[in-house]
């Protein structure tokens, strides 16, 4: 079974402004998404490295699905299993 | 649930005014900046590095010592740089998170600026850093969430 992958139901713009007020990393996912997507856990991983140097903090996988996870719930991003 | 409250002490102004200075200047310059993440994305990532200097301090000021919990680490935070007045601990569905309130270095509600609907709250950010640093090397990054509103609620999971 190929690991899943995950794909925008708006566009960047749209959901960047809607969450203005959101931390940088769950800002970062959903841009990576909406912009890029399908992509998988993986490649967002990827996308958060130079952010991961930015603040000097480990971005770990865990973190991620988390926030992906709360996106899925919100409407804003779906899994393609 | 523990709630800690802090008194406001004028004395320790500056840095607080320095902040705040920071969040308002980041939003009325994002786009001479071309801020990518809007100013609450940069204020994220200045505030973290802030916080890891704060920590750093308060080590060699030998007011915390490495390994302090996060609970006592924040509470700390808040008498000592004014942080909010009105700080809460509760664990929620298993895990443990902190909402502040009232909180003293806010752009917008204490510093007055009109922020045209943006944030830039340095709160998450000072804590992340500082929670970060005194756990050691290339710790993970708590799961983080601001409401901003009528009463802002800074919500981040912390070890208990």
């Amino acid at each position: 079974m190929s690991s899943p992958t995950y794909s925008g139901l708006i566009s960047s713009e749209e959901a960047l402004e809607r969450e203005k007020s959101a931390f940088i990393l769950d800002k970062a996912i959903l841009r990576a998404i909406c912009e890029e997507g399908p992509l998988s856990l993986e490649d967002i991983r990827v996308q958060t490295l130079p952010l991961e140097a930015a603040i000097g903090v480990k971005i770990d996988l865990p973190t991620i699905q988390e926030i992906i996870n709360k996106y899925i719930k919100q409407g804003l991003i779906w899994e393609n299993k | 649930m523990a709630r800690f409250f802090s008194r406001k002490d004028p004395a320790k102004n500056y840095l607080n005014k320095a902040i705040i200075g920071l969040g308002a200047g980041l939003v009325k310059s994002q786009k001479i900046l071309n801020l990518s993440f809007g100013p609450q994305g940069a204020m994220d990532i200045l505030s973290i590095w802030i916080g890891q200097e704060l920590a750093k301090e308060l080590l060699a000021q030998k007011k915390i010592k490495v390994g302090i919990s996060d609970q006592d680490l924040i509470s700390k935070l808040l008498d000592e740089i004014q942080l909010a007045e009105d700080l809460t601990f509760e664990n929620v569905e298993g895990k443990s998170s902190v909402t502040i309130q009232n909180c003293l270095i806010c752009p917008k509600k204490v510093g007055g600026y009109d922020l045209d609907g943006d944030t830039a709250c340095p709160v998450g950010g000072i804590l992340m850093g500082a929670l970060t640093y005194v756990k050691g090397e290339s710790p993970s990054l708590p799961n983080i969430n601001l409401k901003p509103g009528e009463l802002c609620k800074i919500s981040l999971d912390v070890s208990p």
